[in-house]
């Protein structure tokens, strides 16, 4: 899968993720390899930034199995950001859509 | 690379964090390696799956805002500096190929402002330019001459001082001249950021493409918004223009702030002057009204061709009006002034000698002799009298070796400080009296010769 277009949409995939229910690292990671291939080491960065721009909240739950794990939850902003990201890509892959059918057209 | 040696080097690169914050990632990687082992994979594929550690380091702390490149002391540096420049010549090589890409674009849509043709146009308008400078250049030299002159004549001593304001007068005045006809010859290549194209080509969609890459995790003005293209043209406006400035700001706008500095230099001074006494009021609002004037030019070109704004045309008449009143006070009070062909009243001093001449006694820079004739003296005895002005001057004495000519000369006294301020203050005083006078004369001597008749015609005297 082309890196440039998965770099573009992360964001709004985890966004997405978050919103359906709170998760804790490991897991957004697997929800997000069901939709794209990433470099799992990317995923903890990206939500440090969501975290820092108040789109998520952190907690921490207490585990029998050992440190107590980081939990993230979407915030009103987050949402509000999800959203967004959800118009601009929308609008994106309908004109990209509609140029590719242009061109088909022209073959 | 084990677990163990995953979360140490992650440790040692992540210092630069807080504690808490430094913890609270590494608990973070630590539970998602645990959980991975826990669903069967190794440590080493647990860790191999994060990829290259040095990337993995630096998007943790871009997320802080850190730059990466954190080191201490010298090597820091070296890297900010070698960073900096490696942006600027980024930045340098992104401008040209923008800007190439941009003039291939304009030549492509022929519409546009940037073809052969105007090549053509703007380089004859240049020549025909110069042509048009250099002829422009005539009437003004001849005002210089002519004024010059007048004021040679009217000022002998002063008039360098005039000669000068008059020059820059001159000089202001031509530049003027030459910027207007600039302008109205060039205008119209200023004004590129008038041909926007507002059509959407598919060129558009592939620059919008291209900046989710840049920006790693999506922007949602990129996407969407649809002015930031427009910007990108307006910033992007023609070669041309932009070399044109350059060339404006370095050729006209710096001289003309050296000018401006120069005017309001001499406005100070003629305001202390006039407050010492002296009755230069319409000097000083001249000068006023010339800094005022050249103030507002200056403003005005830089509204006209940098920054776009208003052009306000009243300080223009004002500060003429201003400059006009202070030259008509000038020339009334010049009139107050009487002018005398001789020395101020100040008191000379005498250098009397009696001179044994062999061949011929020559005086130099006389402006008033007398030779007396007195039988009593011997052959080649010579009794010689100059009265000079010791405060700036001294008598001289010397044989010419050749010939054996006796020569007295007047010199400037070499205490420089002295005379500056002896000076000033006479001619100040004089000022104040509305007195002016031929100043020269402190620079040279009146003499009395006495010889016998047979020696008379071995003196020579000179002025």
């Amino acid at each position: 899968m082309n890196t440039q277009f998965k770099k573009g949409v992360l964001e709004l995939i985890v966004l997405l993720s978050v919103s359906k229910h709170d998760m804790y690292g490991y897991e957004l990671i697997m929800e997000v390899s069901k939709v794209v291939d990433v470099n799992d080491g990317t995923i903890y960065p990206l939500l440090k930034r969501l975290t820092n721009e108040r789109y998520f909240d952190t907690y921490l739950v207490e585990s029998t199995e050992g440190p107590p794990r980081k939990y993230y939850k979407i915030t009103e902003l987050g949402i509000k950001q999800m959203h967004e990201l959800l118009k601009s890509w929308e609008l994106f892959s309908e004109s990209v859509n509609k140029f590719i059918k242009e061109c088909k057209v022209n073959d | 690379m084990t677990k163990k040696q995953f979360i140490s080097e992650l440790e040692k690169r992540l210092k630069v964090l807080n504690e808490n914050e430094r913890k609270d990632i590494i608990n973070e990687y630590s539970d998602i390696i645990n959980e991975k082992v826990k669903n069967g994979e190794t440590e080493e594929q647990a860790v191999l799956e994060f990829g290259n550690i040095d990337s993995l380091v630096k998007e943790i702390l871009e997320s802080y805002k850190i730059n990466p490149d954190y080191d201490n002391g010298f090597s820091k540096k070296a890297k900010e500096v070698a960073n900096t420049t490696e942006d600027f010549i980024k930045r340098g090589a992104k401008k040209l190929a923008d800007t190439t890409t941009n003039v291939v674009n304009d030549f492509k849509n022929s519409g546009n402002n940037l073809t052969l043709e105007t090549i053509f146009e703007i380089i004859l308008k240049a020549f025909v330019f110069l042509i048009i400078l250099g002829i422009l250049r005539i009437p003004f030299y001849l005002l210089k001459g002519l004024g010059s002159s007048i004021l040679g004549g009217i000022f002998d001593p002063f008039d360098f001082g005039l000669n000068i304001v008059w020059n820059i007068i001159m000089w202001l005045f031509y530049i003027i001249c030459c910027v207007l006809v600039g302008v109205i010859f060039f205008k119209k290549y200023f004004n590129s950021e008038k041909t926007i194209n507002n059509v959407e080509t598919p060129n558009d969609v592939k620059k919008n493409v291209n900046k989710i890459d840049n920006n790693k995790y999506s922007n949602i003005d990129t996407l969407y918004n649809q002015d930031d293209k427009k910007n990108e043209q307006k910033k992007s406006s023609s070669v041309f223009s932009v070399i044109l400035k350059i060339f404006f700001i370095i050729v006209i706008m710096i001289p003309l702030c050296s000018v401006i500095v120069g005017l309001f230099t001499a406005t100070g001074i003629s305001l202390y002057f006039l407050i010492k006494g002296v009755p230069i009021l319409g000097i000083f609002i001249a000068f006023l009204g010339l800094s005022i004037g050249s103030s507002w030019l200056f403003d005005t070109l830089n509204r006209l061709i940098i920054t776009r704004k208003r052009t306000y045309i009243w300080p223009f008449f004002t500060s003429l009006v201003i400059t006009i009143i202070g030259g008509i006070i000038f020339i009334s009070t010049l009139f107050e002034f009487t002018f005398y062909d001789k020395l101020p009243d100040i008191k000379l001093d005498n250098y009397t000698e009696t001179i044994q001449i062999e061949n011929n006694l020559r005086i130099h820079d006389m402006y008033e002799n007398e030779i007396v004739i007195d039988d009593t003296l011997e052959d080649n005895e010579v009794i010689v009298s100059i009265d000079y002005y010791s405060k700036l001057t001294e008598v001289v004495k010397y044989t010419s070796h050749g010939t054996r000519n006796i020569n007295l000369e007047i010199h400037p006294y070499n205490k420089k400080r002295f005379n500056l301020s002896e000076m000033f203050n006479i001619i100040i005083c004089d000022l104040k009296e509305h007195d002016v006078y031929n100043y020269n004369y402190l620079f040279g001597g009146q003499v009395t010769v006495k010889v016998n008749e047979n020696t008379k015609d071995k003196i020579m005297i000179f002025n």
